[in-house]
């Protein structure tokens, strides 16, 4: 009410121009969020590292033929829809290994420094390279981890030397850091149909209101006929709000449709909380509906220009479920050191197809031209450091060349760490340096600069 | 130190009337002060009827002259006969009446942005003013985004009461009672069939579409956003010429004049039955409606509305306990001498007590606890509120020339309804103009100079000064004293000229209050200030003399809570004309 002292001001919070404008809920992320930058100087671009423990057989988990007569070898035959797709990168060797070239290294796999602790990176991983490049922070994510808290085995993300990124595991937690950072006007951009509808539904209402206006102002005094005339000036104000539809490019340049993901949600079977790295049997399932789900929230973030970075670690290194035989943590760890070849290669084929998910879950929302996304895992076949096979999807746009084998034919013993540092063996940091190039950051080296000789130019377009 | 009398040169008698030159509240005093307006005023923050036309002013129904002496023309008119008609109209809820309407219809509690103050009419200095309080812009959108945040939880509510809508919505036998239902609640009226049926065929398409609650809630959020829901109506039945208010529309009148809340079932079910036309079946509703919490806060918001409080929150000379307490004891001595004594216009001029903090007695002196927790003030110094701190206050920076008239001014506007014209436009008055003898001599000495070298001055000054000087035994605070601090003596005897049934000589303010308190023309000011606040439109006396004669026809020494079950029921009674 009014007073004779000063009148209350009317602020419009921008909580009530979200909720007016149909956008969903989006709540504060408990993590902090870097500054988000929606229009970036660099080119548009994002970067999805895909983890797997353990190595491949790489008889079979490989390629061949260059670009020319580029094939598949049979553990990668799930990728052969997106063949064109995928480069598959044999021979890179990380130079900057742990005293154990081992399973160790998964703390070393991206961010390329040397140092004294084993269970210690020394600079920060790729992702947060690029994150901090993009003003952004990376996701890090792992489905169903056999153990939840960070240990050295699933200790692949770091913020900087000895700062280990915690990951998230709980698919909500992961949906409102994804969206954690969506602006109105963002919202207003998201063409889901949870908006969609919120926006036909609101015109439906003002239309209906209009004519009922018109109806009453047949039955007023005719000085009052302002007070229906600004009514509906007043509604019209209204409806440009709350009726006003994004176009289909949103920050992300992707189709931005979140909501429809995140009511997946709720129907996910529930991952079991352990501290040790053991798991119950019959989780593959478990695993692929979650690791699944995680990646299409990935994707839609990327689509909506709400995240750029993310990693997703499937299983620790050194242990993991095997999802050939539908045995727990830490079976596949243990038939990586057998003859069991078929069922490791079934192991490998099993993510092999989840690594095909991941592409067409990006190429759904348009993003996989854009997204560069990258296997890697914590040792190549048994406890060595060299020889690689990494895989690589996507990325075209940004100068990605896929559709090919590529290979750096390697020389020596790779268990041995003085082979590893022999410059004939090429620098699995020129891989990093080549994907940082392609997201805008001009560096020609990536971790420790003297095993960087520059970026791997067969894989450039 | 005696007080002398001193006599006042008095102006000759009523000069014949002013012409009236527009719609505004600007009231002719005596001979010599013309009715000249212009712009600019005396740069007092003074409320009330103001004599300058800014802003648009509410319309008449026939453009009928003010009197030069409202009063007079209140005493001499005719109630017998029929005065003319106002016109149909609409008026869109307060943001009081909005809140109790939705609550009451719907169970559920608003929340979400607050709605935008309505502007003061220039007119009446309320905030109620039917022609000024219309949907803005931001106002459209805070009623938007308030449906959505609330259609959830009303729709949910609609679905346990009718649990068909959950699979049958489309279908009209399914979705009637329920449209009637809430359409009744939300409009304060039965739905017309028309009504029902284009609600029915929109919560079909939305059912088609969303799923039930959702499409009933659209449905609540298409209602409480419908100009019928929006909007009070004195319309009847809308043809040309006299119009009879519907039962509903008296229901309404009655139930939020008086209390700003929808009509109950049993107010609507007279309403239905058509016994609203009975004059002692309204009073009895119109005592029930007294009962609510709303009309208490609607009382309280008039009186906070009324009364000037001056800027206390600004000074410095207060500390926050004594400033607060100040402000306290104002709304609380309205609302006690109104519900626990039911007590009338002249208790709150007159009474030589009040209620509020202890703290006050740092302005009052000795504080003496009575009955009911009034407190009774030093005999003689104190009468109602004219003597409180809060409408006595004035900060140490104000010159003494602008106390004086500021008091007086708010003493001729606010309880006789007499509104001097400011000075004419090209003049440029400085406090200085009104101490011609120099700072050192008493406003008294100041005024006789004054009116000595400046009579055109004087002779509108004369009918608001010599009140201001009376109210000199108070300080900037509003303690009592007797002399100025240059030990020469306060005299604050006169007479009040031009005053209706106030007219006389007093002694002090104190008797200043009482001739007012217990006089006509003041219990007629009051009441008009009040009908003016409750019916949201300037009164004129020439055709409102009856509503503002009305309390005090009906009982000597009205009370309060009285002026709302009148004034509603001769709205809710009176005939309207629709063009």
């Amino acid at each position: 009410m009014a007073t004779m002292k000063s009148k209350r001001h009317h602020v419009y919070s921008r909580r009530n121009l979200l909720r007016g404008l149909g956008a969903g809920a989006v709540l504060l992320s408990p993590f902090v969020r870097h500054r988000m930058s929606l229009a970036q100087a660099a080119p548009a671009g994002n970067v999805l590292i895909f983890f797997t423990p353990n190595g491949h057989i790489k008889d079979e988990f490989d390629g061949s033929g260059g670009s020319a007569a580029f094939a598949l070898k049979k553990s990668l035959a799930p990728l052969e829809p997106f063949k064109p797709d995928v480069a598959v990168i044999r021979g890179l060797t990380l130079k900057t290994t742990t005293e154990i070239n081992s399973h160790d290294d998964i703390v070393r796999h991206l961010t390329c420094f040397e140092g004294p602790d084993k269970a210690k990176a020394y600079g920060p991983s790729l992702d947060h390279v690029i994150g901090n490049a993009l003003g952004q922070r990376p996701i890090f994510i792992t489905p169903e981890p056999a153990r939840h808290e960070s240990y050295w085995r699933n200790a692949l993300s770091w913020r900087e030397a000895g700062v280990a990124e915690p990951f998230l595991t709980d698919p909500t937690a992961v949906f409102n850091n994804l969206f954690a950072g969506a602006t109105p006007a963002m919202s207003a951009a998201m063409p889901d149909q949870t908006a969609e509808r919120a926006r036909a539904r609101n015109k439906s209402i003002l239309d209906f209101v209009n004519a009922d206006i018109a109806t009453f102002r047949g039955r007023i005094n005719g000085e009052d006929k302002q007070h229906l005339d600004l009514y509906l000036d007043s509604l019209r104000d209204v409806e440009k709000r709350v009726t006003v539809s994004g176009s289909v490019t949103t920050g992300g340049g992707g189709v931005c449709a979140p909501d429809a993901v995140k009511a997946r949600i709720a129907g996910l079977p529930v991952t079991p909380v352990q501290k040790d790295d053991n798991s119950p049997a019959g989780m593959a399932e478990n695993l692929r509906q979650n690791g699944e789900m995680m990646t299409d929230l990935v994707a839609s973030a990327f689509a909506c220009g709400t995240q750029r970075v993310a990693t997703i670690l499937w299983q620790g290194a050194s242990e993991g479920l095997d999802p050939m035989n539908d045995t727990g943590s830490p079976n596949h760890h243990s038939i990586s050191h057998t003859s069991d070849f078929t069922s490791w290669m079934g192991i490998d084929a099993w993510y092999a197809a989840r690594f095909a998910y991941t592409l067409g879950a990006l190429k759904k929302v348009n993003m996989l031209d854009k997204t560069i996304v990258v296997w890697i895992t914590e040792i190549a076949q048994g406890h060595e450091c060299g020889d690689f096979v990494h895989v690589v999807g996507g990325g075209q746009a940004l100068g990605i060349k896929t559709g090919q084998h590529v290979l750096y034919p390697f020389k020596g013993n790779p268990g041995d760490k003085a082979v590893l540092k022999d410059p004939a063996n090429r620098s699995l940091a020129d891989l990093w340096v080549t994907v940082q190039n392609a997201m805008g950051i001009t560096s020609q080296t990536f971790g420790d600069p003297k095993w960087c000789t520059g970026p791997l130019t067969e894989l450039r377009g | 130190m005696s007080r002398t009398r001193q006599r006042l040169r008095s102006f000759g008698g009523w000069s014949s009337a002013f012409s009236w030159l527009s719609a505004t509240a600007v009231v002719a005093m005596a001979s010599g002060c013309q009715a000249d307006i212009t712009g600019g005023g005396v740069g007092s923050t003074e409320r009330g009827p103001s004599t300058t036309a800014v802003g648009p002013t509410t319309n008449e129904p026939a453009d009928v002259p003010e009197p030069g002496d409202w009063f007079g023309a209140v005493q001499q008119a005719d109630c017998k006969a029929q005065a003319p008609l106002e016109r149909t109209r609409i008026r869109r809820l307060s943001t009081a009446q909005w809140n109790n309407t939705v609550t009451q219809a719907l169970a559920v509690t608003p929340s979400g942005p607050a709605f935008p103050d309505d502007a003061l009419s220039s007119t009446t200095g309320f905030n109620t003013d039917a022609v000024l309080n219309k949907v803005s812009v931001l106002l459209a959108n805070a009623y938007f985004d308030a449906g959505d945040g609330l259609a959830p939880q009303a729709a949910t509510a609609a679905l346990q009461k009718y649990a068909c809508l959950s699979t049958n919505a489309k279908d009209v036998a399914c979705s009637a009672p329920f449209l009637e239902d809430y359409g009744a609640r939300l409009f304060r009226r039965p739905l017309t069939d028309e009504e029902t049926a284009r609600y029915a065929a929109f919560l079909s398409a939305r059912a088609a579409l969303d799923p039930a609650e959702t499409a009933v809630g659209s449905v609540l959020r298409a209602m409480l956003l419908s100009p019928n829901m929006v909007y009070l109506t004195e319309l009847g039945n809308s043809k040309s010429g006299e119009v009879k208010l519907t039962p509903y529309e008296q229901a309404s009148l009655l139930s939020y004049t008086i209390a700003d809340s929808p009509p109950d079932q049993a107010l609507l079910k007279a309403a239905q039955k058509g016994s609203l036309d009975d004059a002692s079946e309204r009073a009895t509703h119109a005592a029930r409606l007294l009962l609510l919490p709303g009309a208490r806060a609607k009382y309280a918001d008039f009186w906070q509305q009324y009364l000037p409080l001056g800027d206390l929150r600004g000074t410095t000379e207060l500390d926050s306990t004594l400033s607060a307490a100040i402000e306290d004891e104002t709304k609380q001595h309205f609302d006690k001498i109104v519900w626990q004594q039911n007590g009338s216009f002249a208790d709150l001029v007159t009474a030589p007590y009040t209620y509020g903090a202890m703290a006050l007695s740092a302005l009052y002196g000795t504080l003496t606890p009575g009955q009911n927790g009034a407190l009774t003030l030093p005999a003689g110094q104190r009468a109602g509120f004219l003597t409180q701190p809060g409408f006595l206050f004035l900060p140490a920076t104000a010159s003494v020339p602008h106390k004086v008239v500021h008091r007086g001014l708010a003493v001729r506007r606010r309880l006789l309804c007499q509104s001097p014209p400011p000075p004419p436009a090209n003049l440029m008055p400085t406090a200085s103009d009104l101490q011609p003898l120099g700072a050192d001599a008493t406003p008294l000495e100041s005024f006789a100079a004054f009116q000595t070298q400046k009579p055109a001055c004087a002779a509108c000054h004369v009918t608001f000064q010599p009140i201001g000087l009376a109210f000199e035994e108070f300080d900037n605070l509003g303690k009592y004293r007797t002399t100025y601090e240059s030990g020469k003596p306060i005299v604050t005897s006169g007479e009040l000229n031009d005053a209706g049934d106030a007219s006389g000589p007093y002694a002090n303010a104190v008797e200043i209050a009482q001739h007012i308190g217990r006089s006509k023309i003041g219990e007629y000011c009051f009441t008009k200030q009040y009908a003016e606040y409750a019916l949201g439109r300037h009164l004129n006396a020439a055709t409102d003399a009856c509503v503002i004669r009305a309390p005090s026809d009906a009982a000597a020494n009205s009370p309060i809570q009285k002026l709302a079950v009148v004034v509603s029921d001769i709205e809710a009674r009176t005939h309207r004309v629709h063009n």
